[in-house]
């Protein structure tokens, strides 16, 4: 089924949507859950979240493109869930690595900017990220959009693992001073 | 700015970027890779072919093409999309890269497991209600929660 009449289940109110929906896209929406959260049981229930605020938007929303649309709120869904169970000492997927390595890029402060300058970081970041070289854009995004593993970036790209982690390292550089010249304060 | 702060920021990166990474989960070598496996490859067709030494026709089994090995029928096989499927001996790790399947659907029903089967979902094994994904050129069927590769042998409509 293509994804506007997937859509369409949604606000006729159809409940086939969320099955449907789990068959097409649970595989991807699971696998950023995973990513993020690690456990089998963490991934069903931010999956199952997904579907619930899923059907509670769309009546709202038309998504441009429903996986991204559907992979953005699995991605936020599963954040929170990581910063909730981290706050229990409990372990997460690969997210520590990730935020570990976002960590090069900030000063660690409590941030004061609002919604302007937030706005302002994303469309700047958003520029960077697009001027990148494609591998490395590549690299960046499913490292920190999708939280994969380095191993398995380097695997798809039939790169070794170091080498993934090295341009990801002079990415967050690039990406620092980038964002430090135009004033940013992170 | 905290790193989490940053990371959520990052969730906000627009569709197109989002989405182009995913078309990327699939594996591309580098040609340092390439050359040594086409060797590889190279030496392994020549030897196969000097050791089953065809007939001039290339007939056999049932009009199909040469290759495809009458022994391979006692593998668990599934037909999809007229593509004949057969379960790889060496499976590779699947978990963790559902991003790059595309659900199909399901089996829906099965020949005996002497037979091969020949209808659109349907399999020689008591799978009936498994989940099948397309990955690359092969399938991904989702046996009791775990994730099985079929590799493609043969296509009905060759």
């Amino acid at each position: 089924m293509d994804d506007d009449s997937i859509i369409r289940l949604y606000w006729d109110r159809d409940e086939r949507a969320i099955e449907i929906t789990d068959k097409k896209y649970g595989p991807y929406c699971g696998a950023i859950a995973g990513n993020i959260l690690g456990s089998r049981e963490d991934r069903e229930e931010c999956l199952n979240d997904t579907y619930i605020r899923a059907w509670n938007s769309m009546p709202k929303d038309w998504p441009g493109r429903l996986p991204a649309y559907l992979g953005r709120m699995t991605r936020n869904l599963a954040f929170n869930r990581y910063k909730r169970e981290r706050a229990k000492k409990r372990g997460g997927g690969e997210a520590d690595l990730v935020l570990e390595e976002l960590s090069e890029c900030v000063s660690g402060a409590e941030s004061v900017e609002g919604a302007m300058d937030r706005r302002e970081l994303i469309e700047a970041i958003g520029v960077f990220v697009r001027g990148l070289p494609e591998n490395k854009r590549s690299i960046f995004v499913r490292r920190y959009w999708y939280a994969d593993r380095v191993d398995k970036i380097a695997r798809d790209r039939g790169l070794a693992p170091g080498t993934v982690s090295k341009t990801l390292e002079r990415t967050r550089k690039q990406l620092r001073g980038y964002l430090t010249e135009r004033g940013f304060e992170l | 700015m905290t790193r989490e702060d940053l990371f959520e920021v990052l969730g906000d990166l627009e569709d197109d970027l989002v989405l182009e990474a995913r078309m990327d989960k699939r594996r591309r070598p580098s040609w340092r890779a390439i050359v040594p496996a086409a060797c590889l490859c190279a030496v392994a067709v020549v030897a196969v072919l000097w050791l089953r030494s065809p007939p001039m026709d290339s007939g056999n089994l049932d009009g199909e093409p040469w290759g495809y090995n009458k022994s391979c029928e006692a593998a668990p096989m599934v037909c999809v999309g007229r593509g004949l499927y057969r379960i790889t001996g060496e499976q590779p790790e699947l978990e963790g890269r559902e991003a790059e399947f595309f659900y199909l659907g399901e089996i829906s029903s099965r020949v005996d497991s002497s037979q091969k089967p020949r209808e659109d979902f349907q399999a020689n094994d008591d799978i009936i209600g498994a989940k099948v994904y397309k990955f690359d050129e092969n399938i991904v069927v989702d046996i009791d929660g775990k994730y099985w590769l079929y590799e493609l042998v043969y296509n009905y409509m060759d």
